[in-house]
């Protein structure tokens, strides 16, 4: 597969997931989070806070449990990689 | 044979205690503390803007920091506001056009010459998305999915 072939199918599949997304779009619910969200984004992004920050901050019992679990999934890889499974 | 003593355990937990406590009052003086404070407030304020209790907060949060990406969490951090971003974008572009058709395929120049506008400052996401919305062929099945990246590369050829 060169390049441009891999370009070209991975642009059909964004299209495809961008075709998915648009309904999705139109719930107000959806919309509010997503605004909310870009705000939060901005001022973390001002204070220098990081995701995993604010929920620390937020909720730090559940945070670092979150945090502990995660490394533990991390630490047995199984993930294969999705675009050599395609070819 | 020795006795514990909790009395004094007790004693020496209190005087680490004490300890730690006058090291963070030291730390609050300092300006990151402030900052955090400031963030906090700020944070509060939006989040009550929003309707959104802290506990949902934390759960738009962990939906989007758990999903798929597990390493490089500062990127992907990054990215994932990047993504929102674009989201938004597409948010606002399907307010502009009307309900029945998806944006893209209206005709009207006044549309296109919009939409090529917003194109060249694009996320990823929705620039490779904007072809297709000529195309009324594409349906956004999975199963399908194969089938049609073999006929677009082909017109692609």
């Amino acid at each position: 597969m060169t390049n441009v072939e891999e370009f070209i199918a991975l642009s059909n599949r964004i299209a495809l997931e961008y075709e998915a997304i648009t309904p999705l779009l139109r719930d107000p619910e959806v919309v509010k989070a997503a605004q909310f969200l870009g705000e939060l984004d901005k001022l973390a992004h001002q204070y220098d806070f990081s995701s995993m920050d604010i929920m620390k901050l937020i909720d730090p019992g559940r945070a670092l449990e979150c945090e502990k679990n995660k490394s533990e999934k991390a630490s047995k890889p199984q993930r294969k990689n999705k675009r050599a499974a395609r070819q | 044979m020795v006795r514990t003593h909790t009395l004094v355990e007790y004693r020496l937990k209190e005087y680490e205690l004490e300890q730690a406590l006058r090291s963070l009052k030291a730390q609050q003086e300092g300006l990151d503390y402030k900052l955090d404070v400031e963030f906090y407030l700020r944070l509060e304020a939006l989040a009550k803007d929003f309707g959104y209790s802290f506990r949902q907060v934390y759960d738009l949060l962990h939906a989007r920091h758990s999903g798929e990406t597990s390493r490089a969490d500062v990127h992907a951090d990054e990215l994932k506001a990047k993504t929102n971003t674009g989201v938004l974008e597409m948010i606002q572009r399907l307010e502009q056009s009307p309900r029945s058709a998806p944006p893209g395929s209206v005709n009207s120049p006044q549309n296109s010459q919009r939409h090529s506008a917003q194109r060249l400052n694009e996320p990823l996401v929705s620039t490779l998305g904007q072809p297709h919305q000529d195309e009324p062929a594409l349906v956004s099945n999975a199963e399908g999915g194969e089938q049609e990246h073999r006929i677009e590369e082909k017109v692609n050829d």
